[in-house]
């Protein structure tokens, strides 16, 4: 009894995570957003020790970034807070990004 | 700076020396202008240039106080945090707790943050803070601030975090003496402890509960905390540089942006030798002129011998070369001043990466230019420890300055000089580039064998802040230059002429009749007979190899050298002419053999202990020297056999 009573709660579990894993929409991408547009960065998919250097400088969920130049090979400069920061395409494609409403554009 | 500023030399770390000085710690985010303070505030001259990561170790510094106190101040490297990924980071977490032996923890902490950008940099507040020093924290930049229509209320700011803040401009001198006052205040131990302080507004959230949290969440929740500090304290955010925009649009240009940084290398190499020729072409008629207006008032002894032909002809051929050095410092320096050093290593990270390296690495290797040893350093700056193993493997394959004279003098004497884009760019300046990149391949290369084999790993990825564009003032410019002369002059004032003099002697035996013998016969043809079986495959006489074994002091010994022996030798006609005797020395293939040589080998034993020092180890060093020698043999072979 209490066993089942455990799997289903499990069961519950897991499927709550993997709704939390997979929105509804695919992610849009850093590496997608056209230079000067401002979007909101929601998500870093880096595992932590990679994610941190990121996060010192300023680049954390809740900011907003803006592309503001792309090499040839694609690797953006971002503007974040009033840094300039680098860094190659293959980070900026880990980078989830929101676009901001029309109104705060 | 003011006026009496010396060169930086660390103070002594010996307690004696400091007993019962307060030490005071400078901290701050990279690029903040922490050792622009410390300047400031020392008198001295440590490295500044407008790119993050340029101090890379602690650097001690007495700052005298109006009051006549004294502060012992230490420069640290720039951090983002306390997480010490980096070599250099770790100098300065081990600074502040305390971690090095000799050395008490700092009695304070000077955060100086970059007041432009002052919500991302407060991030270092919380770390900071939890220290428990006391703390003083400088909103520096403050013109830069002021211009682009920022503003923050410092009062209110001060309130907030509970700590001491000033406004500065560290450049400029504004805000010292606040920061001077509050040294003096702590040379009479007269600044309280944090702990002991009243409670600041915003508490930082317990050690405790933050260690709990995924790492995202400890710096969204201080972030949002940032935020809220700074509207309390009215930050107004600056707008982006103007200037900086427009430069970025042309010189961060996808296409434009990699043909102006191939441009930019360009006019450089010319500048070297077109800039530089009318200078040299003086000082070569001052000191040619000046032997041989000594020669002719002294008699014909020993010591005229010694003087004129030995120490004039060898240390007047190398400080001829002063002026392409300057000229090179002049670039490199404006190169770092403005801002552009950082766009480069952007640029060029692509190339870096398909051969393992980031572009990161690209800044240790540029200032590889300049000279190998801070660029050994430089390369502290570089997460992946096999990545900047193979950096600092890799580093002396940049033609540093000490190669240059060499390569001048030798593509003087055999490339006749010819336009081949316009007045803009000759085929000396394309010989010089052409060494330079020989070198730069050379680095890639090895770096590539490198990451594919000793030290194989993923690599760290790349991350690189870009700072404004700003333009390098004439005083920096000037004092780097002076600085650069008095090195130079120091090397060819103490190495070049002690061993011009060793040389002279080595002419001057075995004595036959009483008289110096012909230099064929002397010891020091002896020396060189020993070495001649190894390098005349390369199409070098015994001159030559004399000279390569006196490189091992420091690479333009080589001419100071040849110049010796060949002004002893040429005495009778009072010839200093180098380059002609060269001529007739090497022939064309030898030439360029010489110059693949130099563009190959490890003759630098500075290089080799600093490598020591970075690597724990002989075992780095010993590879490297072996390494390169090879590769110099027979990249001279082949050079030879082929011209
Ligand atoms: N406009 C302006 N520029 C400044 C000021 N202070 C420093 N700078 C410039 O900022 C750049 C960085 O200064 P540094 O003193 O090298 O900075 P740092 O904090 O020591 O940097 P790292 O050693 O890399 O951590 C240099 O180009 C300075 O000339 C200032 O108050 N105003
Ligand atoms: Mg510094």
């Amino acid at each position: 009894m209490i066993a089942r009573v455990r799997a289903a709660r499990n069961r519950r579990k897991l499927r709550a995570a993997l709704r939390r894993a997979q929105p509804a929409h695919p992610d849009l991408r850093l590496a997608e957003i056209p230079l000067r547009e401002v979007v909101e960065l929601v998500r870093i998919d880096l595992p932590a020790d990679e994610m941190e250097p990121l996060l010192e400088l300023g680049l954390l969920p809740g900011c907003r970034v803006c592309p503001v130049q792309r090499s040839l090979f694609g690797d953006p400069v971002l503007m974040v807070d009033g840094s300039l920061i680098a860094l190659r395409r293959e980070m900026a494609s880990c980078l989830c990004v929101r676009r901001m409403e029309p109104a705060t554009n | 700076m003011p006026p009496g500023g010396r060169p930086a030399r660390a103070v002594e770390k010996d307690s004696a020396d400091r007993a019962g000085i307060a030490l005071v710690a400078l901290v701050g985010p990279p690029n903040a202008g922490k050792s622009t303070l410390f300047n400031q505030l020392t008198g001295l001259r440590q490295k500044v240039a407008n790119y993050p990561g340029v101090t890379v170790e602690k650097h001690f510094g007495r700052a005298r106080l109006p009051d006549n106190t004294e502060v012992t101040l230490v420069d640290l490297p720039g951090v983002n945090g306390f997480s010490a990924r980096t070599l250099d980071e770790q100098v300065t977490r081990d600074v502040l707790e305390g971690r090095i032996e000799g050395l008490p923890v700092p009695d304070a902490l000077v955060l100086i943050v970059d007041s432009t950008r002052l919500e991302s940099q407060l991030m270092l507040v919380d770390p900071v803070l939890a220290l428990n020093m006391p703390t003083l924290l400088v909103l520096n930049m403050s013109d830069e601030l002021a211009q682009r229509g920022g503003s923050v209320d410092e009062v209110e700011l001060a309130a907030q975090l509970g700590v001491e803040v000033v406004r500065a401009n560290a450049r400029a001198g504004v805000g010292i003496e606040e920061v001077q006052r509050f040294l003096s205040r702590v040379a009479h131990g007269a600044v309280l402890k944090r702990a002991e302080r009243p409670e600041r507004k915003f508490a930082a959230p317990s050690e405790a509960r933050r260690i709990e949290l995924p790492v995202v969440d400890v710096f969204v929740t201080r972030r949002g905390r940032m935020k809220v500090i700074g509207q309390q304290a009215r930050f107004r955010q600056p707008l982006p540089s103007r200037m900086t925009e427009r430069l970025d649009s042309v010189l961060l240009h996808r296409w434009l942006g990699p043909i102006l940084f191939l441009l930019i290398g360009a006019l450089v190499f010319q500048a070297i030798f077109a800039w530089a020729a009318p200078f040299m072409d003086a000082i070569e008629y001052v000191i040619a002129g000046s032997g041989e207006w000594l020669r002719a008032r002294m008699s014909d002894t020993w010591f005229r011998s010694l003087l004129i032909d030995g120490v004039w002809a060898g240390v007047g051929s190398v400080i001829i070369f002063l002026p392409q050095i300057l000229i090179l410092f002049l670039f490199l320096g404006m190169l770092e001043d403005s801002g552009y050093m950082a766009r480069a290593a952007f640029i060029a990270d692509r190339m870096m990466f398909r051969v393992g390296l980031q572009g990161r690495a690209f800044l240790p290797l540029l200032s590889g230019y300049a000279c190998a040893v801070p660029a050994i350093l430089a390369a502290r700056t570089i997460e992946d420890e096999r990545d900047r193993l193979a950096t600092i493997f890799v580093v002396p394959f940049m033609t540093c300055s000490a190669r240059l004279p060499v390569y001048a003098l030798l593509i003087a004497a055999f490339i006749p000089e010819r336009a081949l884009l316009g007045p803009f760019f000759g085929t000396r300046a394309a010989t010089l580039l052409g060494l330079y990149a020989l070198g730069a391949l050379a680095a890639i290369g090895t770096a590539f064998l490198l990451k594919g084999t000793l030290l194989r790993g993923k690599g760290a990825p790349f991350l690189m802040e870009l700072p404004p564009y700003r333009i390098p003032t004439l005083r920096s410019v000037a004092l780097r230059l002076y600085d650069r002369s008095r090195i130079f002059l120091r090397r060819v004032g103490r190495i070049i002429f002690a061993v011009t003099v060793i040389l002279w002697a080595l002419t001057q035996f075995p004595r036959i009749g009483g008289q110096a013998p012909p230099v064929d016969d002397s010891a020091l043809a002896a020396i060189g007979h020993v070495i001649e079986p190894a390098i005349a495959p390369l199409g070098f006489d015994w001159r030559i190899g004399v000279g390569l074994v006196s490189s091992l002091a420091a690479r333009e010994v080589i001419i100071g050298t040849l110049g010796t022996i060949y002004g002893i030798e040429g005495a009778d006609e009072g010839s200093m002419e180098m380059q002609e005797t060269l001529q007739g020395a090497l022939t064309f293939g030898g030439a360029i053999a010489l110059l693949v040589f130099f563009a190959f080998a490890l003759q630098c034993t500075s290089t080799v202990a600093v490598m020591r020092r970075e690597t724990g180890g002989w075992k780095w060093p010993a590879l490297q020297f072996s390494y390169m020698l090879v590769l110099a043999w027979v990249g001279a072979y082949i050079a030879n056999a082929v011209f």
